[in-house]
C-alpha cells in the first residue's frame, strides 16, 4: 500500500526520466507511463473488493466443499467483481489523463500530442477542439466501463439467456464484417464524408481575438487591480513586514 | 507522563523559543540564515552514474519489454485503421448499449430475430 501511495503521488514528469533511460523513446514508452500512473487504483480497488467479501459467502463456499483454487476463482472474485470492474473503471480515467503527458515523450501524431502542438502555436481553437475530443473519450470510456461494473453481479442470467446473448453477440459481429465488406464499395462507409466536415477552430480563434481586442482595456484594467491592491501587498508584505529583521 | 509528546505545551514552547533565538543570532552565525553549501549532500552525481550503470548493464530487460509491448500497440493501430469509421462507431454502440443494462428492451423489439 505505501508503495502505491508513492506511486500515485510522484509527479508524472518526474519519472518519464526514469523510463525514458530505460525504455527508449516511442508510442510503447507513453504506454508504460500511463501503466505505472494507472494501476494504482485498480490495485487498490482489487484488495478492497477482495477484502469485502462477506465471511458468510466464503463459509457457504468451504461448506460446499471448495478447494483453495475454486474458493478464490468461483467465490472471492464473483463477488468482489463490482469492486474490480470499478477498478478497471479509474485505470482508464487515470491513463486517459495521461494521454497528454505521455505524447511528450512518445507522440508523433496522436490527439494528446495534437494538444500541445496547437497549444505551442497559440492556436486556441484547434487545441480546444482537441482537449474537447480527449475528455469526450473519457466520457464515453467512463460510462461504459462504469456501466459493466454496476452491471456485474446484479442481475442473475439464466441459461436461456446466455444463448439468446451468445446469439446476440454472433449477430453484431456479423453485421461489422458485412459493414466492413459493403465500405470497400460504398465510400461513405469507409472513410468520413468531406461534405460533413466542419472546422470551427478559425472560428473560435477569431472570436477569441475579436474579444481581446475589444475588451483589452477592461482586461488589463482587472488585471492590473489585482497585481496592485492584491498581490504586490501580499509579496511586500511578505518580504519586509513579517520578520523584525528584514 | 514522561512522554515529551503528552505535553504539547512544553513543545511548542521550546520550538518559539528557538525560533526567536535563531532570528536574533542570525546575524551573528550566516549559517543559521542562509542553507549552508556544504550541507547540502551530493547525491545528484552518484544518482546519475547509478541510473546509467543501472541502464547500461539491465536496460536490455527494459528494452525487451518495450519491443513485447509494441507488438499490441501496433495490432490496435493497424486494426484501428483498417476498419471503416462506421465499424468503430458500430462496435462503441453496441458496447455502451451492453453496459447500459437495457438487453431486455433489445429482447422486447428484436427478440424475434434470434
Amino acid at each position: 500500500m505505501p508503495a502505491l501511495d508513492v506511486l500515485q503521488t510522484v509527479p508524472a514528469f518526474a519519472y518519464l526520466i526514469p523510463i525514458l533511460l530505460l525504455f527508449g523513446f516511442g508510442t510503447t514508452v507513453g504506454l508504460v507511463a500511463s501503466v505505472i500512473f494507472a494501476f494504482p487504483p485498480m490495485v487498490r480497488n482489487t484488495i478492497c473488493g477482495l477484502r469485502a467479501v462477506p465471511d458468510s459467502i466464503v463459509e457457504s463456499g468451504q461448506m460446499s466443499g471448495a478447494n483453495a483454487w475454486q474458493l478464490f476463482w468461483q467465490v472471492r472474485t464473483p463477488s468482489a467483481l463490482r469492486q474490480i470492474l470499478l477498478g478497471v473503471n479509474q485505470a482508464t480515467m487515470a491513463s486517459l489523463s495521461m494521454v497528454i503527458v505521455a505524447s511528450i515523450i512518445g507522440g508523433t501524431s496522436d490527439i494528446g500530442w495534437e494538444v500541445i502542438r496547437t497549444m505551442r502555436k497559440a492556436q486556441f481553437g484547434e487545441s480546444t477542439l482537441a482537449g474537447i475530443v480527449i475528455a469526450m473519450i473519457a466520457m464515453i470510456m467512463d460510462r461504459i466501463t462504469s456501466g459493466l461494473a454496476l452491471k456485474s453481479g446484479r442481475s442473475f442470467s439464466g441459461e436461456e439467456d446466455k444463448i439468446k446473448s451468445r446469439k446476440l453477440s454472433m449477430m453484431l459481429v456479423f453485421i461489422a464484417i458485412a459493414i466492413t465488406l459493403l465500405a470497400q464499395e460504398i465510400p461513405f462507409l469507409a472513410g468520413w464524408p468531406e461534405g460533413y466536415v466542419f472546422d470551427v477552430a478559425p472560428a473560435i480563434n477569431q472570436a477569441v481575438g475579436d474579444f481581446i481586442a475589444e475588451y483589452n482595456a477592461q482586461i488589463r484594467s482587472v488585471k492590473n487591480t489585482i497585481f496592485f491592491f492584491a498581490m504586490l501587498p501580499i509579496k511586500s508584505g511578505m518580504e519586509t513586514v513579517v520578520t523584525p529583521y528584514s | 507522563m514522561n512522554n515529551l509528546s503528552e505535553k504539547p505545551a512544553v513543545i511548542w514552547s521550546v520550538t518559539v523559543g528557538i525560533l526567536f533565538l535563531t532570528i536574533l543570532l542570525r546575524d551573528n552565525f550566516s549559517w543559521l540564515d542562509e542553507y549552508p553549501k556544504a550541507l547540502t549532500v551530493p547525491v545528484t552525481e552518484s544518482l546519475n552514474a547509478s541510473m546509467a550503470w543501472f541502464a547500461s548493464s539491465f536496460g536490455w530487460i527494459f528494452k525487451a519489454v518495450t519491443w513485447l509491448l509494441d507488438w499490441p500497440i501496433k495490432g490496435a493501430q493497424v486494426l484501428l485503421q483498417f476498419l471503416p469509421w462506421t465499424v468503430t462507431l458500430f462496435i462503441t454502440c453496441v458496447l455502451a448499449y451492453r453496459a447500459s443494462g437495457c438487453d431486455w428492451l433489445f429482447n422486447r423489439h428484436f427478440g424475434f430475430l434470434l
